[in-house]
């Protein structure tokens, strides 16, 4: 057998038709209809819209929106279209690094605490919990106060904020699994530590935790979109929805356009991530159902 | 008068791969002041009866034709809210696992004044007929029993409790679901016997659901054996064993190793026409050579578990000093009840589990004091097969894998582990395309095969089995014993078979030791110890083993 075939695998036919599943609920379907569509706007940024997210343009200063600009321009007339389009790449570039980094430090994290020694186990979960007690964006501030605002900050605030979550879910499921026969066995057998954690006990705690991360992963659009909002977060004239919003929220009552362009992909994108991660949820575990 | 009568009861259950047909046809009666036990294996539809006749079918089963008469009313009619008034106050059940019976947060005189909550009596008169059913079920101090709280209570206690609140109302008709196959032999015996007794004290009937023969021939007046969704067969119980009509009940009652009452080194199995079997004699034992070095010593072996907080520590004893020796080639049966320290013994023997106290040596070498990579070593001479066959399997690891597993752990290099996996996957029975599929798609039986596979994989000297046929059934018991019996003789295995079951044990062991609380009371030849017990606790096992339904009169 190739070495591939001794790596953890869901079944494959399993897996197929946990797809299929997906695709006949029609939530399901509409979310993933939704994150397609703005995945697939943030990667076609720049064939959709031949403006320049940053190019200032001062003749062109609050113009509603038109087929030349599909969203309207904003105060200083940029092409509202164009930057809600870069600002995707934004959101979702933050989303996915951010989670994926903390769904590897929080699976690495939790292993050790649930199958380690209990002294271990205690000092971690004081770690998180300290972490955790921490409002996010008090979290935030005492960052960005230290370091400025950056796109970096904004991720290890995220990054800081996921990782006790991840790691205590791990953690559990691997205490309940560490005096399960099959891991008893693997030891009788002789396997090392980091073959067992990494053969029999990841795949059996992973499942779960790939559906919450992609249910969080709205959550962490909104914490980007918010620091920006604040100006915590990425500099102008970098587009972000967040900074977007905040331009709009100043001329509110005048040009409503600037706001809508900046909360609607918010919206959507929230939305599509989090039909789609519910309908992944009672998929894979349909205990869940209708909790 | 007839208490619940079933007549052409059909039951289909919609499904993805289209209608499964669970119950064919099945008819019976219980009559009144009877016991009539359902005997079948897992998938026989003894599961699905139940809850036909409870109507607590799940929502994708229906009953498609016949009915279900209960002291005169139509089950299959009757709507959801007549059904629940009727559910407790006149059916009532008690279940396999007592632990999952009872509410683990309320206390057990709270539980059984909720039962009666339809009666208007003052609380004091309700907790009183409450510590009159505990004193019916034997719980001492009935009393204060009522304050207490289930996890209090040993497993056969709740599993009377259990009863005690399924009787309090007193119902027609009580429906026991294994009551007992979660429970030690002793303890089996004795809630039998309770059982029984309050039957005729409260004049219900009870439909006792079983896959233990020995069991229903000692407590039913009648029997229907199931057999894929149909009853083949029903009548007096000891009718129906002593000649069975059906094809299926004669070679059911054949398996069973209770009824084989020579020792034999190859059981029958459901694949045998019934009555061609032959016993196979068991060989005596070699003589030892002079000077032949044991393979395993075991000398006053210990092990303590410390529980308890910072502050105050207790000691609960494990095993409590305990010798023996095991050679090259031989069999010996450790037998007791749960908590007796059968598996911790043999997961010291392995060190899965530290000593406290003594020493165990493998081929001389002190287990307990060898260095990681020496461990290491040893593995491959020594390994285990747990007590559950599918649980002690990966789960998400496919069988090839699996059985793989030891030669990637090891490192061995040397051979084709594929071919290998293929030649051990045979040897068990297994064809090639089980190598691509996942443990929760074996039955039992298939399970149990993969963790031989894997157990013989590297040519081990010692196999340490814990309790390697239990929930297996009947008909697969006996084709896992053969296949110990057989890799045993052909790799010159040496082996501790551990069990609760003498009947099972006997076929396979030269030699066995009951353990009790922790110590050996008696070791000894198998045949001795069957024919002339010494101590009292061993005579109490052998008679709590129920014997063989064929020895009935």
């Amino acid at each position: 057998m190739s070495e591939a075939a001794s790596d953890p695998r869901t079944p494959n036919d399993g897996l197929r038709s946990q797809v299929r599943k997906v695709l006949r609920e029609p939530l399901g379907v509409f979310g993933l209809a939704l994150v397609a569509l703005v995945v697939l706007g943030a990667v076609f940024a720049g064939v959709l819209s031949q403006y320049d997210p940053a190019g200032l343009n001062p003749r062109d200063r609050f113009l509603p929106p038109s087929t030349d600009h599909l969203l309207g321009t904003d105060q200083l007339g940029r092409d509202l279209f164009s930057r809600v389009l870069h600002g995707g790449r934004i959101a979702l570039y933050v989303a996915l690094v951010s989670t994926g980094i903390s769904l590897a430090i929080g699976i690495v994290l939790g292993l050790i605490a649930g199958y380690g020694p209990r002294w271990l186990d205690n000092l971690m979960i004081l770690l998180f919990d300290a972490i955790k007690s921490f409002p996010t964006v008090m979290l935030a501030l005492a960052l960005v106060t230290l370091t400025g605002p950056s796109l970096t900050a904004v991720m290890v605030v995220v990054i800081l904020v996921n990782v006790p979550g991840y790691a205590r879910i791990i953690r559990t499921q691997t205490i309940a699994l560490k005096s399960s026969e099959f891991v008893t066995a693997a030891q009788s057998m002789g396997a090392s530590t980091t073959r067992i954690l990494r053969l029999h006990i990841l795949p059996n705690v992973i499942g779960p935790l790939v559906i919450l991360a992609s249910m969080d992963i709205p959550v962490v659009i909104a914490i980007e979109a918010g620091m920006s909002f604040l100006g915590l977060g990425v500099r102008p004239p970098t587009p972000s929805w967040g900074s977007i919003l905040n331009d709009g929220f100043a001329n509110i009552r005048e040009t409503p356009w600037i706001a809508v362009a900046g909360g609607l992909p918010i919206i959507i994108t929230t939305l599509g991530f989090t039909f789609l991660g519910e309908t992944l949820r009672d998929v894979f575990d349909p205990r869940l159902k209708g909790r | 008068m007839t208490v619940l009568s079933i007549s052409d009861l059909n039951v289909r259950f919609a499904t993805e791969a289209g209608a499964f047909h669970a119950l064919k046809d099945v008819a019976f009666d219980v009559p009144e002041r009877t016991i009539v036990g359902i005997v079948g294996e897992s998938g026989s539809g003894k599961s699905t009866l139940i809850n036909a006749i409870l109507g607590l079918l799940a929502d994708n089963g229906r009953v498609d034709s016949g009915s279900i008469l209960f002291e005169g009313q139509e089950l299959t009619a009757l709507d959801p809210v007549a059904m629940r008034a009727l559910r407790g106050p006149r059916i009532s059940c008690v279940f396999q696992d007592p632990m999952g019976a009872l509410n683990p947060v309320l206390s057990v005189g709270r539980q059984m004044r909720n039962i009666q909550y339809r009666d208007e009596s003052p609380n004091a008169q309700k907790d009183a007929r409450s510590a009159e059913m505990l004193e019916a079920v034997r719980i001492p101090n009935p009393g204060t029993a009522l304050a207490r709280y289930p996890h209090e209570f040993s497993g056969g206690m709740k599993q009377r409790i259990a009863i005690a609140m399924a009787l309090m109302m007193r119902p027609g008709l009580l429906i026991a679901d294994e009551p007992t196959t979660a429970l030690d032999a002793t303890l089996e015996v004795v809630t039998l016997e309770l059982l029984k007794d309050l039957q005729e004290q409260i004049g219900c009937s009870v439909l006792f659901i079983s896959h233990h023969l020995g069991v229903i021939a000692e407590l039913c007046d009648e029997v229907a054996v199931m057999y894929a969704g149909e009853v083949v067969e029903r009548g007096a119980t000891s009718e129906v064993f002593r000649d069975p009509r059906h094809d299926y009940t004669a070679r059911l009652l054949e398996c069973d190793p209770a009824n084989q009452r020579r020792r034999t080194r190859r059981l029958p199995t459901m694949n045998d026409e019934p009555g061609s079997f032959v016993p196979q004699p068991v060989p005596p034992a070699p003589d030892r050579a002079v000077g032949e070095k044991p393979l395993l010593e075991v000398r006053d072996a210990q092990v303590t578990f410390r529980v308890g907080t910072l502050f105050r520590r207790e000691s609960i004893v494990g095993v409590g000093g305990v010798s023996f020796d095991l050679y090259p080639g031989e069999t010996i049966g450790l037998v007791g009840e749960s908590g007796s320290g059968k598996t911790t013994l043999a997961r010291a023997a392995a060190r899965l589990q530290a000593i406290s106290g003594g020493s165990i040596s493998f081929e001389g070498k002190s287990v307990h004091e060898l260095s990681a990579g020496a461990m290491h070593l040893l593995r491959r001479d020594v390994s285990m097969m747990f007590q559950d066959p599918v649980g002690s399997l990966s789960p998400r690891m496919t069988v090839g894998d699996l059985v793989a597993e030891p030669f990637r752990i090891h490192r061995v290099g040397d051979v084709d582990v594929k071919a290998e996996t293929m030649r051990l996957l045979s040897l068990v029975g297994l064809g090639p395309d089980f190598a691509d599929r996942f443990p929760h798609q074996l039955s039992g039986g298939q399970a149990r095969r993969v963790g031989v596979a894997r157990a013989i994989a590297l040519n081990p000297k010692l196999i340490i089995a814990d309790e390697p046929t239990a929930g297996l059934d009947v008909s697969i018991q006996g084709e896992v014993l053969n296949l110990l019996n057989d890799l045993r003789e052909r790799l010159g295995l040496a082996m501790i078979f551990i069990t609760h079951n003498l009947h099972v044990v006997r076929h396979v062991a030269d030699r066995i030791a009951v353990m009790y609380r922790g110590r050996f009371v008696e070791i000894g030849e198998t045949d001795e110890i069957f024919a002339a017990p010494e101590h009292d606790y061993t005579k109490t096992l052998l008679s709590a083993n129920l014997a063989g339904p064929g020895r009935q009169p």
